[in-house]
């Protein structure tokens, strides 16, 4: 009997941590470049060796494409991320919104380098500011008509292993093996949308909600029973 | 109860959406205006569970479990397009024609940037916008003037009194920038040079990328009442489930005190 009592309390952390997901979603709900994350539970072995009984996989579908008319947003329509420099490692991104710092260098909006095929982006060229800055489907970064350098776009084989890392990034443990695309399809002037299907979201907002409900019956039910149990079957006559 | 928190961090980014969207809405008739969009970015996520692929024999777990906590607003973003462009008949109403700026100097001795061409004249005979600036470079209007023209290039010519010829007075110089969307709003239709917008390329009106000017021309705000009215559908709704991620997290928690009896 202790035993089902656990299983109903891991199920009910899971149905409170699938609320904390869902509630991430909503909130961003309207953050360029978003990914939602599709929280998903796994039976439960009998030993239950596994502390959490719910996950979560992040669904990397396609967001709309708004267009802003700012050359500065950018955004892939199709595989692959943005490649951006933190600190020793790299960092990848959907959210196209850079800006170009006082040395011409092409920057995310935290400040972070955004890679090219040549390292850091530089805009500038011996005759300093440029007055228009064109990117192409390729990537490739023209300032006033020059070839400065192409946008790295990273793509991976195996996306599912891409792990969130706050401000739209997303960090790339080992085996996500990353590789260079080739073609990937850059748009100026367009940033992606979050991709949260509000509706999905308030469906499984009401389904957390029951079933938490119909779990909490179930305890107090087994609470009944062992009632019984002490008080009825307890009683030395 | 994470939920709540990262839903609340929801609704006031939300909220912030609003002010924005209603100060486009404000502004939907102020000669120059750009409007703005308001940008949000995802906090930190919180792993309570990593993936594990190569684990002991047997207990291989592939999931993993990161816990978001909401988001903020981190950019707003004005959009440079051009407003319409209405008549005046004002010799002294300028709009430009394509996506240079008005280079005025502030009563620091700094500049600032406007797409402001509703100009008048001072008592010292300097063109000035409506607060008073005066425009870079100076120009100053004689006294006996009598009709003023300004042609697509910037070049300002007078008739003086008495005479039949037109006097050329100077000429209206424009900037352009890279990053438009990266400059700063100071209000009053003025905007600084930023890290993002990058330096003022200094230009004549009609010269490449500058835009021509014209006379008698207001350009209005570029806001679109239709757009604005749903990002503030979008906005209310999006507040709104928000707020329903709330309310579950609550009845989670009154649920959760209904166990114990």
């Amino acid at each position: 009997m202790q035993f089902e009592l656990t299983k109903l309390k891991q199920a009910m952390m899971g149905q409170v941590d699938r609320n904390n997901v869902v509630a991430n979603n909503l909130s961003n709900v309207t953050t360029a470049g978003f990914k939602k994350d599709e929280p998903f539970f796994h039976t439960l072995e009998d030993e239950l060796d596994i502390s959490k009984s719910m996950s979560q996989a992040t669904d990397m579908s396609q967001g709309d494409l708004r267009n802003t008319g700012n050359p500065l947003d950018l955004a892939i329509s199709g595989d692959g991320f943005f490649t951006v420099e933190r600190g020793d490692s790299e960092v990848y991104t959907r959210s196209g919104s850079f800006r170009i710092d006082n040395d011409g260098v092409l920057r995310t909006r935290d400040g972070l380098p955004v890679l090219g095929e040549g390292g850091w982006i530089n805009v500038f060229s011996e005759f300093g500011t440029p007055s228009q800055i064109t990117i192409t489907e390729k990537g490739e970064v023209f300032a006033d008509g020059e070839l400065m350098d192409r946008l790295l776009i990273t793509a991976f084989e195996n996306p599912k292993a891409l792990r969130k890392a706050g401000s739209n990034f997303f960090e790339a443990p080992k085996g996500a093996l990353p590789f260079e695309m080739e073609e990937p399809g850059v748009k100026q002037g367009f940033l992606e949308d979050s991709n949260v299907n509000p509706a999905q979201e308030m469906i499984e907002l009401i389904e957390v909600q029951r079933q938490f409900e119909s779990m909490q019956r179930m305890v107090r039910t087994l609470d009944d029973v062992y009632k019984s149990a002490v008080n009825k079957l307890g009683i030395y006559r | 109860m994470r939920a709540l928190k990262t839903a609340a961090l929801g609704m006031t980014a939300q909220q912030m959406n609003v002010d924005i969207i209603a100060n486009n809405l404000a502004n939907v008739n102020t000669t120059g205006f750009k409007k703005s969009t308001i940008e949000f970015q995802d906090l930190l996520y919180e792993t309570m569970q990593t993936g594990n692929r190569d684990g002991e024999k047997g207990r291989e777990n592939p999931n993993q479990l990161q816990v978001g906590l909401g988001n903020r607003a981190i950019a707003t973003n004005r959009s440079f397009s051009e407003g319409t462009v209405a008549e005046t008949g004002n010799p002294l109403d300028i709009a430009i024609n394509g996506k240079g700026f008005f280079q005025v100097e502030m009563p620091d001795g700094t500049y600032a940037y406007t797409r402001d061409g509703s100009l008048n004249v001072n008592s010292e005979g300097k063109i000035v916008t409506n607060s008073g600036l005066p425009i870079v470079p100076d120009i100053n209007i004689p006294e006996n003037s009598q009709s003023l023209s300004i042609s697509q290039n910037g070049v300002i010519s007078v008739m003086l009194n008495g005479e039949v010829e037109a006097q050329e007075l100077g000429q209206i110089e424009l900037v352009s920038f890279m990053n438009p969307a990266g400059l700063e709003a100071l209000g009053g239709n003025l905007f600084i040079q930023t890290e993002a917008s990058g330096d003022p390329v200094y230009g004549n009106p009609a010269e490449e990328g500058m835009g021509s000017l014209m006379q008698g021309y207001l350009e209005k705000s570029n806001v679109d009442v239709a757009e604005e009215m749903i990002n503030l559908i979008v906005a209310q709704r999006a507040y709104e489930m928000n707020s329903k991620a709330v309310r579950t997290a609550d009845e989670l928690m009154s649920l959760a005190n209904g166990l114990k009896r």
